[in-house]
């Protein structure tokens, strides 16, 4: 028996030297030595010259071009060293690859024990770190991903040391029968830096040679190459398109003829989604190298092909047996999970702490030099339950986790109501389906009343989405909606004020302050009254506004990546809000104007640098972008209205100066008096001085709003149908919102201050207050549960349109009926019902829509001097039927019935009336065409939307790099 | 954004720290100023103004009048046609289905027709149309289609029968009910239930055919759809007596709380008051007769008392006859509910029926039969003033703004030249009941209606939703 051993260099002057002495001190030593250098630059090969002596008829040496492949280098050094034993072995080495002394000696006892196996390799250890392993014995999955069955830098502690067969070894210290070894034609040339050991392995196994990985060898490996730690004309700067192009070519090579063709559109569609990925999360030049290999490999199939001819001929024995050498099935999905859960991490984590680093950043400029101490943070226990999954155990015996479960839980209880279809109030009936949503957001042209070029509001998009995603189950979207606004208000309080506590108090809140806040803030929208008038942009708003504002603290974190990251994300949730409530923007405008002004006066050379200004007015401006398709027709087609009232059917706002004072938009909130506890608890928050300005800060932001409300109230917006005032749902929602924050604030200055021994009677004040103020939250849920069920189905009236026409109608957008309601006396109001109704999101649409002048007036002329002339132009708006809602007035019933080309027709009942129209319908009656200019703004908001999201997302890449 | 905020604390710190004495820090003079700011901002929102739900109609001239002419009565065949708007034109007209014009001078006009009469005006005419269907003793106002009609008193027995005619003036079909009521209550009469009318057609009933009853009996007739134009024939034809007697019984619109039913005429007769209580609760009412000078309670009658839906008749012959009476032109009814009434006064060969009439509140145009006739005007409701004008067939002017002063409590009488055909009253500064009395071969009334001049243009804007 015969060990060569063939070590390959270039560039390794780093590792080199312990290379070379793991190799002479092996505790059975090589016989004979091969060594190839590919033209290093830093002396490899002198080293290697030193070490070997001059050449002799056990060890030799040559240097190649730099351009000489891995596979060429080991061809040529066999060459250099014919074979004389048939029992000769060949020990591949690396030169970043260092044997420990009795590597060489346990894999040739393996290969004594197994005569069978013909490649053998060793257990690979990280180097320098020595202990967490690297490989253990490698396979492929079915994406072409190499996978070694390790976890991520997990240690050896000896758990994977037994004997075993396995597809692929690596190269680095691959010991292999020089026979095989040339039967097989050597490593593949196609393959010249990665990726070669699993396709070797892989022929091998096809040939009948069994591999086997032995883990009491064990080898340190630099992986220089992998980590790009050493560049080499093959490689290039572009690593990854090397490895994805040698992982695509190893499967579509090597896999059995039957899988091939579902391989081949597998990669190419799951490369397609990996340059997806790699673009979400920034990593552009990944995503470019990905596409390049999967073009390179999958461009050119004549080389696939060839490939797998020459690998045929050299197959015999069972396919099958090498099956179950290969990874798993399942094993992608995993990885894609895990991926993905990796993201969501980074994502929540990386508005991490503002607090925490603006002060470690104040720190190293205080003291430079001094490195960043992270604090082991014992409130990091805080939220621990909400971002670590793993801890059952801990949940149970978290008293402030029960409690916001148990809150959560009793407000789907309270909130039981929205679990079925609930409308009335603001909300009007879902669509059919997802895509009448899809429809209402794409079209530039509405067909509804007689047809209108006034956007779809800006909600659609993401219920459209919403609805999708639930199997086009458009009632569960409404329903999650006001079942998970508490919640997620809860919870983007929590994080809100945990934020800002931190920036106020170095140590944090106290826990249950949080929970107050946050509970007391989750139920703001329902004991406003918001909930039971199914006002669901006011609640949404809610549920979004502490996410924003906490996205909006990022603008003063000391790391300028982080800032501009924060701006993208405070666009998306400004955006998302402003969505449903449009003054949410504009106050987020007028705030910042405000803050960035006085900013300017107190401190300008603060603003003179474009990361700082930047981010707070890149996130202002991205909003109308983001909701482009809707803000700019709105102004275009003079609806600006619309901006300054909140989503859903029109409700007639009727806030009033105690409504603001107690948090309430109508009567059917919470009562007034809990309110106003949380205003004067608000109040007296300001007395501690050690946080009274950040309280003051808090009121300030209240007074911005109160001030905008005061304007507001005393304006008047004419819409066609009604008059009404702009909507301040918004206002009750951040007044409330600042008083929450106003009083935590507040509360944790006076907790502080009783750590310290204080009187009794202060004591006492404090005990009294808290228990008012527990009041406040809790008098609120129980209010909910307690409150009556049908809140929001109270006005939600019969349809005064008999079944039959609603059928018709659905027949096409012509077969429209015509509703008047009302008499003589009272005036009469119509609006034509087409299609399945006005159904959720058109009813802004209907609001803002011009008055069509002339319908008004065939209106009027029908209802007093009706003609056949009046009844034609009914036929070419599209109106099949009209329908004298109940009761009918008799003289305009009368009137109708005696009309020509009028037949009457039945209704519901007795004191509803109605009519089809006996005119040829205009089947182009409500056709119409909006700017084509609306579509390009579509595509904008999705790139917009794309860009955003990119934009916004953590850096992944460098986190996995650290 | 929260520069405030995380500078505030520090500056907090060193403000109160470096301010030992008893001065107030401006951090202090905010946290007050800033809440009562706050609160003062929130002041200025005002509760939003109720929104306005109802919208009231405009005016504006009318543009078109419909009047549905009955069936003739023996004699009755002349159709007088005007419009107090004095205008000349074509009126269409619609006789048995055949369609043609009758021209209108001077806005007096006439034809001759035995058949049902549909008379239809447009633009200039239509603003004042009346017509009146007269003749041989007989005269009705030929009625404007109207959603609900009341009749009282009448028969469905062999000497008092009386006949329902119920006429669609339009092309589309028309349904109506018929609510009959008689001295126990509502009688269910599945005959006269969604009575359908085809279009240009016209249905009768002979009430002694289909509700056979000796009770006085009273009808409500409400249209649910389409326009129909209700008339009713009494017939009285006691027993001994040579030859029925036959009169149309005047349509009442609504039931009134006080009633004024004029044209209770002077010559001695057979008067019997039928009055009927459309209300669920009891009713009482209290009779007043109004002379010419006075209103007072006739001696000898007491307090009407009347079951919930049911009708009643009083006779009044004794009442009405005899000294302190002969100036008795209306008999005013106070009801403590809304009651309708009828009075039919009978001699040996004519009948004549009066009923509570419409209020006018400005003005009442009539189109006057032959014969002599006088204008008669009760239940004033303040001292006003009626002026009176009147045209003959020539459109020549024969009454030119004859002004009577009337009174409350008192009727006024005025006579009208036998040869007028048109007459316009106008009410100042009062409103009151107005009839016309035809003596022609007997006494026929004629209650006069608030004139109708102009449409109402409801308010018409798109609903909310």
């Amino acid at each position: 028996m015969t060990v060569t051993a063939l070590l390959v260099s270039h560039d390794g002057a780093r590792w080199l030297p312990a290379v070379l002495a793991g190799l002479t001190g092996q505790t059975h030593p090589v016989d004979r030595f091969v060594a190839i250098d590919t033209t290093s630059r830093d002396g490899s090969a002198e080293l290697v010259r030193e070490a070997l002596g001059a050449p002799c008829a056990t060890t030799t040496y040559d240097v190649l071009p730099g351009s000489t492949s891995f596979p060429a280098a080991v061809r040529h050094g066999l060459d250099l060293m014919p074979g004389s034993d048939p029992d000769e072995w060949v020990w591949l080495l690396h030169d970043d690859a260092n044997p420990a002394p009795d590597a060489l000696a346990e894999l040739l006892a393996a290969a004594g024990e197994h005569p069978e196996a013909a490649i053998l390799g060793p257990k690979l250890r990280e180097w320098p770190s020595l202990r967490r392993l690297l490989e253990v014995g490698l396979t492929i999955t079915g994406t072409g991903r190499r996978e070694t069955g390790l976890e991520r830098g997990e240690y050896d502690q000896g758990q994977h040391d037994e004997i075993r067969e396995v597809l692929a070894v690596n190269t680095a210290g691959m010991l292999v029968r020089r026979r095989v070894l040339e039967e097989l034609g050597g490593l593949d040339d196609e393959l010249p830096i990665f990726g070669n050991d699993i396709d070797f392995g892989w022929r091998a196994a096809l040939a009948g040679h069994p591999t086997l990985v032995v883990p009491q060898a064990v080898l340190f490996h630099a992986e220089a190459a992998h980590r790009g730690l050493r560049r080499t004309p093959l490689t290039g700067r572009h690593t990854h398109y090397q490895e994805r192009r040698a992982a695509l070519f190893t499967s579509l090579a090597n896999v059995s003829s039957r899988a091939l063709p579902w391989q081949f559109v597998r990669l190419f569609f799951g490369s397609l989604l990996r340059v997806v990925g790699f673009l979400g999360v920034r990593s552009v030049g990944e995503a470019l190298d990905e596409l390049a290999a999967v073009l390179s490999v999958h461009g050119r199939p004549g080389q696939v092909v060839a490939a797998r001819r020459s690998r045929a001929r050299l197959r015999e024995g069972d396919a099958a047996r090498v099956g179950h050498l290969l990874a798993p099935a399942w094993l992608p999905y995993r990885h894609g999970l895990d991926a993905v859960t990796d993201l969501a991490a980074a994502a929540t984590d990386h508005a991490a702490d503002v607090a925490e680093r603006r002060r470690a950043a104040r720190a190293r400029a205080a003291t430079p030099g001094i490195r960043e101490e992270r604090r082991a943070s014992v409130d990091d226990e805080d939220d621990a339950f909400l971002t670590d999954s793993g801890l059952v155990a801990r949940f149970f015996t978290n008293p402030v986790a029960l409690v916001l479960v148990l809150a959560c839980l009793l407000a789907l209880v309270a909130g039981r109501e929205a679990f079925g279809t609930i409308t009335g109030g603001a909300l009007a009936p879902v669509p059919e389906a997802a895509s009448d949503w899809w429809g209402l957001h794409l079209e530039s042209w509405h067909p509804l009343g007689t047809g209108t070029e006034v956007p779809a509001p800006a909600y659609v998009l993401p219920f459209a989405l919403a609805a999708s995603l639930l199997l086009g189950n458009t009632g569960a979207v409404i329903s999650a909606l006001m079942l998970l606004a508490f919640p997620v208000a809860a919870w983007g309080a929590w994080r809100l004020l945990k934020a800002v506590g931190r920036l106020v108090d170095p140590l944090g809140l106290p826990r249950w302050l949080l929970v107050w806040g946050a509970l007391t803030y989750a139920l703001v929208p329902v004991a406003s009254g918001a909930w039971a008038e199914g006002r669901f942009g006011t609640v949404a708003v809610a549920a979004l506004l502490p996410w924003a504002a906490r996205a909006a603290l990022g603008f003063v974190d000391p790391d300028r990546d982080r800032r501009w990251r924060a701006a993208w994300r405070t666009a998306l949730l400004l955006a998302l809000g402003t969505a449903f409530v449009p003054g949410f923007w504009l106050f987020a405008v007028l705030a910042a104007t405000v803050v960035l002004g006085s900013a300017a006066f107190i401190s300008p050379r603060l603003l003179r640098d474009r990361d700082n200004w930047g981010p707070p007015v890149v996130a202002l401006g991205a909003t109308p972008l983001l909701v482009a398709p809707w803000f700019v027709p709105l102004l275009t087609t003079g609806s600006a209205a619309g901006l300054l009232l909140e989503s859903g059917r029109l409700t007639v706002d009727r806030v009033t100066f105690t409504g603001l004072l107690t948090g309430r938009l109508n009567e059917v909130g919470a009562p007034g008096w809990l309110g106003l506890v949380l205003g004067l608890l608000a109040f007296v928050a300001l007395v501690p001085v050690r946080t009274r300005a950040s309280v003051l800060a808090c009121w300030l932001v209240a007074l911005a709003a109160a001030v905008v409300s005061g304007v507001l109230a005393h304006v008047t917006l004419d819409l066609p149908a009604v008059t009404t005032r702009p909507s301040l749902g918004l206002f009750v929602v951040i007044l409330q919102g600042t008083a929450v924050v106003a009083v935590v604030l507040g509360a944790d200055a006076c907790l502080r201050r009783l750590a310290d021994h204080h009187p009794l009677w202060q004591r006492a004040l404090a005990v009294t207050l808290a228990v008012v103020a527990v009041v406040v939250p809790l008098g609120g849920m129980l209010w909910w549960l307690s409150a009556p069920d049908n809140a929001m189905a109270a006005d939600a009236g019969p349809s005064a349109v008999p079944a039959y026409m609603e059928q018709s109608s659905l027949l096409g957008p012509e077969h429209g009926v015509l509703v008047m309601s009302g008499s003589i006396d009272d005036g009469i109001t119509y609006r034509i019902r087409r299609d399945d109704g006005t159904t959720l999101g058109e009813d802004e649409i209907l609001s803002l829509a011009d008055e069509d002048v002339d319908l008004t007036a065939d209106v009027r002329a029908l209802v007093s001097s009706p003609t056949p002339e009046v009844v034609a132009a009914l036929g070419d708006r599209g109106v099949e039927y009209v329908v004298l809602a109940s009761p009918a007035d008799g003289r305009i019933s009368s009137l109708l019935d005696a009309t020509a080309g009028l037949d009457q027709a039945s209704a519901e009942d007795r004191a509803t009336r109605a009519w089809r129209v006996d005119r040829p319908l205009d089947p182009d009656a409500v056709e119409g065409s909006g700017g084509w200019w609306r579509t390009a703004l579509v595509v904008l908001q999705s790139l917009a939307i794309i860009a955003a999201l990119v934009l916004a997302a953590p850096t992944v890449r460098e986190r996995r790099d650290d | 954004m929260t520069d405030p905020v995380e500078t505030g604390p520090a500056g907090g710190r060193r403000r109160s720290a470096a301010t030992p004495g008893r001065r107030v820090s401006p951090l202090t003079v905010l946290a007050l100023l800033i809440p009562v700011l706050t609160v003062a901002a929130l002041a200025l929102v005002r509760p939003a103004s109720e929104p306005v739900r109802t919208h009231a109609p405009t005016d504006a001239d009318l543009d078109r009048a419909t009047a549905v002419c009955p069936l003739r009565l023996p004699g009755a065949d002349d159709v007088v046609l005007g419009s107090t708007s004095l205008a000349s034109g074509d009126l269409a007209v619609r006789v048995d289905g055949e369609d043609r014009t009758e021209p209108l001078v001077g806005g007096v006009g006439s034809l001759t027709e035995r058949s049902e009469v549909v008379v239809a005006a447009a633009d200039d005419l239509a603003p004042g149309l009346v017509v009146t269907r007269a003749g041989a003793g007989s005269a009705t106002v030929c009625a404007r289609p109207a959603p609900e009609q009341w009749f009282t008193g009448v028969g469905a027995a062999a000497e008092h029968a009386s006949t329902l005619t119920l006429v669609n003036p339009d092309r589309g079909p028309a349904v109506a009910d018929v609510t009959v009521y008689d001295g126990s209550g509502i009688v269910d009469v599945p005959a006269l239930r969604g009575v359908r009318v085809p279009g240009g057609r016209s249905t009768s009933f002979d009430l002694a055919g289909v509700v056979p009853s000796r009770d006085a009996l009273a009808l409500r007739i409400t249209v649910s759809r389409g326009r129909l134009g209700a008339s009713v024939v009494d017939v009285i034809d006691p027993v001994g007596r040579p030859r029925p007697v036959r009169e149309w019984l005047p349509a009442q619109t609504a039931p009134s709380e006080s009633s004024y039913v004029l044209g209770v005429g002077t010559a001695a007769a057979d008067r019997v008051l039928t009055v009927a209580n459309p209300g669920d609760s009891e009713v009482r009412v209290d009779l007043l007769l109004v002379g010419l000078d006075s209103e007072f309670a006739p001696a000898g009658v007491e307090e009407l008392r009347l079951a919930p839906e049911s009708v009643q008749e009083i006779d009044l012959g004794r009442v009405l006859r005899g000294r302190g009476v002969e100036d008795v032109q209306a008999l005013r009814l106070d009801a403590t509910a809304a009651i309708t009434a009828t009075l039919r006064t009978q001699v040996s060969d004519d009948l004549a029926l009066a009923v509570a009439g419409p209020v006018v509140e400005s003005s009442a145009g009539v189109a006057l039969p032959a014969g002599a006739k006088r204008i008669v005007v009760a239940g004033a409701r303040a001292p006003g003033v009626v002026v009176l004008r009147a045209w003959d067939a020539d459109g020549e002017e024969v009454v030119s703004e004859r002004r009577v002063e009337v009174g409350p409590a008192t009727a006024t009488r005025i006579r009208l030249p036998d040869d007028a055909v048109l007459a316009l009253v106008r009410l100042g500064r009062t409103s009151g009941v107005v009839s016309v009395e035809v003596v022609d071969q007997g006494l026929s009334v004629l209650p006069l209606e608030q004139l109708v001049t102009t449409g109402r243009l409801p308010d018409v804007r798109p609903a909310q939703r």
